[in-house]
């Protein structure tokens, strides 16, 4: 069934064309991911809200979200270039010019003839979004060190100099940071954050990655517990960090947890058996809090005025507002820099605008440092399953489109029709896809025109259903290319 | 026996296009011409018979293996040539070759240098730089590497120069001599004449003529064209004459008349009565008798009385 010469040939003959497109779409997504600006996307999402552009934005407050528009315009249109010219090449090119008629005129069989071609176009596809994704994956890893593992953010940056250490070992020891006083500042700045501010937002990040290392070995442990029981999903027998955060006495329960949550605070087991322990108990604490509060009525002892999650935002704003007045200074700026409220004189006109206290504004200006600072983090955080699945993804996609216009290029003796027809459809698909993605309200039928529907992108990035597309594609590939098979075998070529 | 059949081989493309109920036999050792005009249907028989398209009717067979069903098979035994020169793309001349050559398992390279140093080709050039002519000596190599039992050609010449056409005549003369079946599809009088047993005529998708080529050289028929002196002697000689006049010209004196060999003592007999101006043979060749059928209105009861006759 296989030819070597005609395989050598294929390649001989378009290895070029691959060679750019590949080139190009590795360069474009590495730019889209070292380009991302994780602060500004957040900023600029939200000030968009309400706008057209708001559907192009919500997507971009994640490394991966940003990467949208790359899987469905970009590497789509290259994809196309590619297998509408390659695909055209193959075939119908040599039965128009008649060139067929050499190969044809040796002891081989047209079966193996379409069948070396059916392959070469189909590896050459696989073996381009292989290098483009290994590409992406590198310049992820190179920039942001997130594929393996932390991200290197620009405090992790600021640190390593003081402290003399790698940046990437470093992010993997944060606790370091806290040691040092000189690295503690420059950190800060780094973030545009105060000393205070910046250490509650370090000590998060720790804990956190000290749940996520234990979550990683508690569920490691669980799969080899239910590793013969089918009854159990995958889905049940994984521990989440979330899942700890509420429940961390589960960590106590394994000793290889507790070394390596120990490990990522820099701490003995003894010591973080110790905080696991008090995270329960304040856990524990909370929630009777919370019952008792729910008994007692409003009747307390705290200040008149509490934050609530419904009045945070408005007293933000205004404590942003009165503090620019009070500094003789621009709103923005003061939002860009909220350690500027914290200056004696605009809290005291803070005080007066908002009628909290000192304290309860100090705290709001910190829950509010920290939490925009940790979404840069998240938004920086590469899922890799994710990423596998847009990459898997968008060559499923770009296979079904070149099963098309190989079939085209079966089916048609004409080089012009083939190609009209061939790379007019895929062509289509572009524009529907474009329309559809820069669009706000664009009319429902449109998902049914295009193949690219098939491949959702804001299914895999939200961990949707997204499976089906991705097997129909296959489906509408495997039938046109055994169709291409077939009609090859048996038409009549004008040779 | 024959090793190429064409038999009552049908394939209409419509718009009176195609070839209708076209039949031959080619036997083994026999070269076969194949003329008629552009577009007559020469290329669309050849390219059935290669198996590139299905027959609506009829069948095509060659060694006794159909020409569609088997049509890989066949290959093994067969060398073709191309009418058109169309090259995969980017390739050099030597790069081709190798592909070719790799494409029928071919180990043994000397037959394709033979025919490099015959017809004198350079092959390291890329294709698309090359003239016409090196084309057409590079599809000649390729063709013909394997030493092939059948050599089916298509308009092999067009495109060579006299020189390399004559070459080319002196290699398909000796495959014929080494007793190779050969199929030759041309437009080109002279080459089928100098080369081919037997020839089938062919215009607008029939064959209205298989004529041996012998049977054209050795007509025992001659047509010679006589003017007489003066008018006087031109009217003696038709009324005493016992022999068919074809044409009679009055005006110049001069009639049109075919003898066969039996009958020539008899014709100067007759004309050492009259005084001549001239006497001269009108030979009879094959484009003649090709013409006679390239004609539209000659129906092909005309061209086959021609031939008899030797008249034109």
């Amino acid at each position: 069934m296989f030819s070597k010469p005609i395989f050598k040939q294929s390649v001989k003959t378009n290895w070029r064309l691959w060679a750019i497109i590949t080139i190009v779409a590795s360069i474009i997504l590495s730019g889209f991911i070292i380009g991302y600006d994780a602060a500004g996307y957040a900023s600029i999402a939200s000030a968009a809200e309400g706008t057209a552009f708001s559907s192009l934005l919500s997507s971009m407050d994640s490394l991966l979200g940003n990467l949208e528009n790359f899987y469905k315009l970009i590497a789509l249109i290259l994809g196309i270039v590619y297998v509408v010219f390659t695909a055209n090449n193959l075939v119908v090119n040599e039965v128009d010019s008649g060139s067929m008629a050499y190969t044809l005129s040796t002891p081989i069989k047209r079966r193996s003839v379409i069948f070396t071609k059916s392959l070469y176009m189909i590896s050459s596809v696989l073996l381009m979004y292989v290098i483009v994704s290994l590409a992406g994956l590198g310049a992820s890893q190179l920039q942001y060190n997130n594929v393996t593992g932390y991200p290197i953010t620009d405090d992790v940056e600021a640190a390593a100099e003081p402290l003399d250490q790698s940046k990437r070992y470093l992010s993997e020891r944060l606790y370091l940071i806290e040691d040092n006083e000189q690295a503690m500042r420059d950190a800060a700045a780094a973030r545009d954050m105060d000393l205070e501010a910046y250490s509650i937002y370090l000590t998060e990040v720790i804990n956190d990655h000290s749940y996520e290392e234990t979550a990683k070995i508690i569920t490691d442990e669980r799969e080899d517990i239910y590793e013969e029981d089918d009854d159990i999903e995958d889905e049940d027998i994984k521990i989440t960090t979330e899942d700890l955060m509420k429940d961390p006495q589960m960590i106590l329960e394994s000793n290889d947890a507790l070394t390596a949550g120990a490990k990522v605070k820099g701490i003995s087991v003894n010591e973080y058996q110790q905080f696991v322990n008090n995270e329960v108990k304040s856990l524990r604490s909370k929630e009777n809090k919370k019952v008792e509060e729910s008994e007692e009525g409003q009747e307390d002892t705290q200040p008149a005025f509490r934050v609530t999650e419904e009045n945070a935002g408005l007293l933000l704003q205004t404590v942003i507002e009165s503090s620019a007045n009070a500094l003789n200074m621009n709103s923005n700026q003061v939002e860009d820099n909220l350690t500027l409220t914290k200056d004696p004189a605009a809290l005291e006109a803070a005080i007066e605008a908002t009628g909290l206290q000192e304290e309860q504004i100090i705290t709001m200006t910190h829950n509010t440092m920290v939490s925009s600072a940790r979404a840069v983090d998240q938004a920086l955080e590469f899922d890799r399953e994710t990423y596998f699945w847009l990459s898997i993804g968008l060559f499923s996609l770009i296979l079904a489109i070149s099963s098309i216009s190989f079939f085209t290029s079966t089916l048609f003796n004409r080089t012009g029709v083939a190609l009209a027809v061939g790379g007019g459809i895929p062509f289509a698909f572009f524009l529907l896809t474009m329309v559809q993605q820069l669009m706000d309200d664009t009319p429902a039928i449109l998902e049914y025109l295009t193949l690219t529907t098939l491949f959702d992108t804001d299914a895999i990035l939200a961990s949707g259903e997204f499976g089906w597309g991705l097997i129909a594609l296959g489906i509408i590939a495997f039938g046109l290319y055994t169709a291409a098979n077939i009609i090859f075998t048996k038409k009549d070529l004008p040779l | 026996m024959s090793v190429i059949k064409v038999n009552h081989a049908t394939k209409d493309y419509g718009h009176g296009r195609g070839i209708f109920d076209v039949s031959f036999e080619v036997k083994e050792g026999e070269t076969f011409g194949f003329l008629g005009p552009n577009g007559a249907g020469k290329s669309t028989t050849i390219r059935h018979l290669m198996g590139f398209s299905k027959l609506d009717d009829g069948e095509l067979s060659i060694n006794g293996k159909n020409s569609w069903k088997s049509a890989d098979n066949i290959k093994h035994d067969v060398g073709y040539l191309p009418g058109e020169l169309a090259f995969p793309k980017g390739m050099t001349g030597d790069q081709f070759i190798e592909y070719m050559a790799k494409e029928r398992q071919l180990t043994d390279m000397t037959q394709t240098k033979e025919l490099k140093e015959l017809f004198e080709i350079d092959s390291s050039k890329a294709i698309k730089e090359m003239s016409l002519g090196t084309k057409r000596k590079l599809a000649v190599v390729t063709a013909f590497m394997h030493d092939p039992k059948i050599l089916i050609l298509d308009e092999p010449t067009s495109g060579l120069d006299p020189v390399m056409q004559e070459r080319f005549i002196q290699f398909v003369l000796k495959e014929k001599a080494e007793g190779k079946t050969i199929l030759l599809s041309s437009h080109i009088f002279t080459e089928v004449d100098a080369t081919c047993d037997r020839i089938a005529i062919i215009k607008d998708g029939v064959v209205v003529s298989t004529v041996e080529a012998d049977e054209l050289k050795q007509n025992t028929n001659k047509s010679f064209k006589i003017e007489f002196a003066n008018f006087k002697d031109y009217q003696k000689f038709i009324k005493n004459t016992a022999l068919t006049i074809s044409v009679k010209r009055p005006k110049q004196n001069q009639v049109k008349l075919t003898v066969t060999d039996q009958k020539m003592q008899e014709l100067f007999m007759e004309l050492s009565e009259v005084k001549l101006k001239f006497i001269s043979e009108i030979k009879f060749t094959l484009e003649d008798y090709f013409m006679d059928f390239y004609d539209r209105d000659k129906t092909v009861a005309d061209g086959e009385e021609n031939l008899q006759y030797g008249m034109h």
